[in-house]
């Protein structure tokens, strides 16, 4: 499973890996922003998994879910993010992503969304 | 200038190499007015390949200043010889040759399990010759199979060696292979110095004061052990005595064997076989230590599984503590882990203390505060599942310690002399008159008080011995933290002197 994490926090990006690393047989990409993603997608081909932040520098997380599903619509994202508000919930889903994290999380919040996330993509696909 | 030699072809002898490769002129006569198109014709009629080699060469001598003397060999040509092919060799990737100093001068070069322990050096395909008739010379096929020992094994990319198990790398006759044993023929010393090695080490002679021996499999010593220590990963097995003066360490991963044991710190992960005494010595084991024909006297022995030996102590009534049923290594790790797993839970606690009221107030938090409190939690969540794994292992150990130490007991065949105590979890007695076996020193529950009995099995009596309570704060500690509520015999009389009757009592027949 490959998985690409989006965060300009580095220490973020590392906690969301060493939770989401107890999926087996898991790789994981990062980039620090939206426009860093895009390249990172665009040399690494699909993903099973996107986390994305909201508020990022040069492209922030809700331009690039909309760039990612403008081409794409069936990989997982989530949103990650400090942004707690009804209608950013609202904003991100319209945009096309399937899950939202609200900071703070515990580990087991995280995995309980990511696990969440990809069987509801699973079971859509199916 | 024109060499100056007879044009008649009977002057000029075309002599080949037995080999055919080379090809040579001799003049018969002197003779002159010789030209390179004669030369080559003579070559010709000998079927010689003409090259252009030959043709300079030919020219050169023509051109000769000094007339060609008669029977003078002039070489004019050769063949090409073959390129023969050459094997595949390999490389090692330590040397085994590294010295060092002293007791270190032998750095032997052993070999972990997946190690890459050479490289492969690829053989050269060989190439035909041509000789001077232009027939082509076959080169000289090499050895496909590859040099590998025994233990080792190609790498899927064909470049590497990979030692299949731990142990001495070693090339036999030009082949790379682990040896999973190492064997000193005679002493351990200075011409031989400290081994550390990754399989079994076999010692035929003693190990000499001070020298050190780590082996990741066992140890085996023809000899005797004087000062020295000894590690085994699993078995030590000592032929003679282990006698290390106070100075010595052995230790055995599994069970240990010797003769004798004198003067030395010995631990085993399983259990101890001795033949005939051990004196002066301080003995730890998870299981069972046995003396089979002897005593055990003037020593501290600290035996999980228990003790079997013919005399405990001496009859100049040498100070004996015989601790059965405590593992003495389960109480260091607790010792060691317990105070670790506690303060990281208290750790834990504090940071979900402070982030509790700020999780209820997040509509307060900025984000970089929401991002901090995301590493707090992921922090404490860490610290957490660490404190818990280490108790989990903790839990599994001290199970396991339960059910060895819960039969454990003490088995004389022949006395128990005075000055010797025995010590169980949480009580213990001193002997103050003789105890004859055949005999055996239990701790067991009567009528629901703990006691230590001296168990005649031959005159089935059983006697009452003096027990002491003895407060094991660290395994009660240890059992609360487990949330067993109470340890091994935590309903033992601790602290109460000489709870029971004296030790001549005979309480049931």
């Amino acid at each position: 499973m490959k998985i690409l994490l989006v965060d300009d926090s580095k220490t973020m990006r590392s906690i969301q890996k060493q939770v989401l690393i107890a999926i087996p047989s898991t790789e994981f990409a990062e980039a620090g922003d939206g426009v860093e993603a895009l390249n990172v997608i665009a040399a690494s081909g699909k993903f099973d998994l996107v986390a994305i932040d909201w508020n990022m520098p040069n492209m922030v997380g809700h331009t690039l879910v909309g760039k990612i599903r403008a081409k794409d619509r069936a990989t997982p994202l989530i949103m990650c993010t400090t942004e707690a508000e009804k209608q950013r919930v609202v904003d991100a889903i319209k945009a096309g992503v399937n899950n939202y994290v609200v900071k703070p999380f515990t580990p087991d919040m995280l995995m309980e969304k990511v696990k969440q996330t990809l069987d509801r993509c699973a079971k859509a696909a199916a | 200038m024109v060499a100056k030699l007879d044009p008649s072809p009977k002057s000029l002898q075309v002599v080949v190499s037995a080999d055919h490769m080379e090809v040579s002129l001799r003049v018969t006569r002197t003779c002159s007015e010789v030209t390179p198109p004669i030369v080559l014709d003579a070559l010709r009629a000998q079927k010689i390949q003409i090259t252009p080699a030959i043709e300079a060469e030919v020219e050169k001598l023509c051109k000769r200043e000094d007339p060609l003397k008669a029977k003078e060999i002039c070489t004019i040509g050769h063949g090409v010889p073959p390129v023969h092919a050459t094997a595949p060799r390999v490389e090692l990737v330590a040397s085994p040759h590294s010295e060092g100093e002293g007791r270190d001068r032998s750095a032997i070069p052993s070999a972990t399990q997946g190690m890459i322990v050479g490289v492969i050096v690829p053989g050269t395909p060989g190439q035909n010759g041509v000789d001077v008739f232009a027939k082509p010379v076959p080169f000289r096929a090499a050895a496909k199979e590859l040099p590998l020992g025994p233990n080792v094994e190609l790498s899927a990319d064909g470049k590497s060696i990979i030692a299949l198990s731990p142990g001495l790398i070693q090339v036999k006759a030009g082949k790379l292979g682990v040896e999973t044993a190492m064997e000193v023929q005679g002493n351990l010393d200075y011409s031989v110095g400290n081994i550390n090695f990754a399989g079994s080490v076999l010692i035929r002679g003693n190990v000499a004061d001070l020298f050190k021996i780590v082996a990741k499999e066992d140890i085996y010593v023809g000899g005797a052990v004087e000062a020295a220590d000894l590690h085994g990963g699993h078995n030590v097995e000592v032929h003679g005595g282990i006698c290390c003066r106070d100075k010595g360490h052995v230790s055995a991963g599994n069970d240990l064997r010797a003769k004798f044991i004198s003067n030395t710190t010995i631990d085993a992960g399983n259990d101890i076989i001795v033949h005939s005494e051990i004196a002066n010595s301080r003995i730890t084991c998870k299981r069972h230590l046995s003396v089979v024909n002897g005593p055990v006297y003037a020593s501290h022995v600290t035996a999980a599984g228990g003790v079997t030996a013919v005399t405990l102590g001496s009859s100049a009534h040498a100070k004996t503590l015989i601790e059965c049923g405590i593992d003495a290594v389960h109480r260091k790790t607790a010792a060691e882990k317990l105070p670790e797993i506690q303060a990281s839970l208290k750790r834990v606690a504090k940071v979900r203390e402070v982030i509790e009221p700020l999780l209820k107030h997040q509509k307060n938090l900025t984000a970089a505060q929401k991002e901090k409190a995301t590493e707090m939690l992921y922090e404490a969540d860490l610290l957490q599942r660490a404190a818990d794994e280490t108790m989990r292992e903790i839990a599994a150990e001290h199970k396991r310690y339960l059910e060895t130490s819960a039969t454990a007991e003490v088995i004389v065949s022949g006395i128990i002399h005075p000055g010797v105590t025995i010590r169980f979890p949480e009580m213990e007695t001193t002997v103050r008159m003789p105890i004859k076996g055949p005999v055996r020193i239990v701790c067991r529950n009567v009528r629901g008080q703990w006691s230590i009995l001296a168990v005649h099995d031959a005159t089935k009596l059983t006697q009452q011995l003096e027990l002491r309570g003895v407060q094991d704060d660290l395994m009660r500690e240890l059992a609360k933290a487990l949330g067993e509520g109470k340890h091994l015999h935590l309903d033992a009389p601790a602290h109460t002197a000489s709870s029971a009757p004296p030790a001549t009592t005979t309480l049931a027949a």
